[in-house]
């Protein structure tokens, strides 16, 4: 065998080997977009805040991606700090064992009518910021620890934000929030951080009763080895980035 | 004929001195620190105490005190107030220098009622009122003012403006300096407007804080 042509074989098979090494890794297209609408009640009663919110995305085909149903209350414990438990119906979330095998290839599990139950502890401190913007400022360190009965996936979410409220004769008429999320996986994932991102939104105070939101955010998502590719021996580390831009509505009776 | 000119002479001075000296009030409850300054010297308020034109009285912290003037009108002072009471009877001017008041003001009462501050006078004839000094915000503290019964004419010192609050309004006078729209104040309907101790609970406990956006409570996330 000459050295051309065994330097030809070789490629092959490594290219072989390439495409279908490549198979196993999940699919991430670019910079997703989803569509995002929401419907949220948040009460006031004395030092509770009942609260819910429907959510749902479509993709850039405009197919359903993921939606769900929040529910539950924050209890001001503190001037500054309100716990909250909640609990959060989903479908369509995409865990890494999602990425499964099939006869041939590979592909994401749909999860659209899959349902997921999840309880969420939250405490979030949140405080003037002094001096700046006549007091009108808000900061905020969103904690919350989420359980998902589905996988038993504990998540703790670490968001620290900073909001803007635009006062007109001491009354706020719209207020705009940046934030950065920190999605840390607990107890899954060989990622320190499955996902992150910043998130911005405004909101136009029509009245006490009714606000509308035009909401977006960056995310930067990891997905690790799931089941079926560690059941091959395969190990990977796959970056997905997103761009989720919504509108909303929020009732505050 | 020198007696009767004695006598005269000592009527005539009984006369001006009940004139001089007639009391334009009195304290009809307190609770509290209450002190009341009157020429110079510092006198510690009592039940049934005359208070007179020019007094200027104070309640301290987490105290009360109620007046009932000669005109039938009663007034409220909430705890670290500073009132002037510079002119009594039928033209009665009250300076409100801090803190807050119920007024209540007799119907039947034939010249004027004023509450001043130094940005604004609201003014009245029949009417049940509450003024206070609210937080400062910008350079001036604001001003609020609500009505329960009636309807009071509310003017601003330096431009002129002026604004009719009827019943069951109020409005905020932004750092002194501009009015607001006369509006119902949810935080309005808990306030105390009982001036009389054997009908129940006199004190005002309200909160004037609540009459601001709790922006620490507006969290849509």
């Amino acid at each position: 065998m000459n050295i051309k042509k065994m330097v030809f074989i070789i490629t092959v098979l490594f290219l072989i080997t390439l495409s279908v090494f490549a198979d196993h890794i999940p699919e991430t297209s670019g910079l997703g977009i989803k569509y995002q609408s929401r419907f949220s009640v948040i009460g006031n009663l004395n030092k509770w805040n009942p609260y819910l919110e429907a959510l749902g995305n479509i993709d850039s085909n405009l197919q359903p991606s993921y939606y769900h149903l929040l529910t539950g209350s924050y209890y001001r414990v503190h001037r500054n700090v309100k716990i909250g438990v909640f609990h959060l119906l989903q479908g369509g979330e995409r865990h890494d064992d999602d990425w499964v095998a099939l006869n041939p290839g590979w592909e994401w599990n749909n999860t659209i009518n899959r349902i997921e139950n999840n309880i969420i502890f939250d405490l979030t401190p949140r405080f003037i910021v002094p001096y700046v913007f006549n007091e009108n400022a808000v900061g905020s360190l969103k904690m919350r620890y989420q359980y998902n009965f589905f996988n038993n996936h504990q998540t703790l979410l670490l968001k620290p934000g900073l909001s803007y409220f635009h006062m007109v004769a001491r009354k706020p008429v719209w207020n705009t929030s940046l934030a950065y999320s920190f999605y840390i996986p607990l107890n899954f994932s060989e990622s320190y951080l499955y996902e992150h991102g910043p998130y911005i939104n405004f909101i136009y105070h029509i009245s006490k009763l009714i606000k509308l939101e035009a909401r977006t955010n960056l995310y930067f998502k990891t997905w690790t080895t799931g089941k079926d590719s560690l059941a091959l021996g395969d190990s990977y580390s796959v970056n997905e980035n997103g761009l989720s831009i919504g509108l909303g509505i929020i009732f505050t009776p | 004929m020198k007696n009767i000119v004695t006598a005269l002479f000592i009527l005539s001075i009984l006369f001006i001195s009940t004139i001089l000296y007639a009391e334009d009030g009195i304290i009809a409850y307190l609770d509290g620190d209450v002190t009341v300054q009157r020429e110079g010297s510092i006198l510690d308020a009592e039940f049934g105490l005359s208070v007179f034109q020019g007094d200027i009285l104070k309640t301290g912290i987490d105290s009360l005190l109620i007046l009932e003037l000669n005109n039938k009108s009663e007034l409220k002072l909430r705890e670290n107030t500073i009132l002037v009471l510079e002119g009594t009877g039928k033209e009665t001017s009250l300076i409100l220098k801090s803190g807050s008041i119920f007024s209540r003001v007799n119907k039947i009462i034939n010249g004027s009622f004023s509450v001043r501050t130094p940005s604004m006078v609201a003014g009245v004839r029949g009417t049940e009122f509450f003024v206070a000094y609210g937080r400062t915000i910008e350079t001036e503290p604001d001003i609020w003012l609500c009505v329960n019964e009636g309807s009071v004419d509310v003017s601003l010192t330096k431009t002129g403006d002026s604004v009719i609050v009827n019943e069951g309004e109020g409005i905020n006078i932004l750092s002194g300096k501009k009015l607001t729209k006369p509006e119902f104040y949810p935080w309005t309907k808990k306030l105390n407007w009982n001036t009389d101790p054997d009908k129940g609970e006199v004190r005002d406990k309200t909160n004037l804080n609540s009459a601001y956006e709790d922006l620490l409570n507006q969290d849509y996330e």
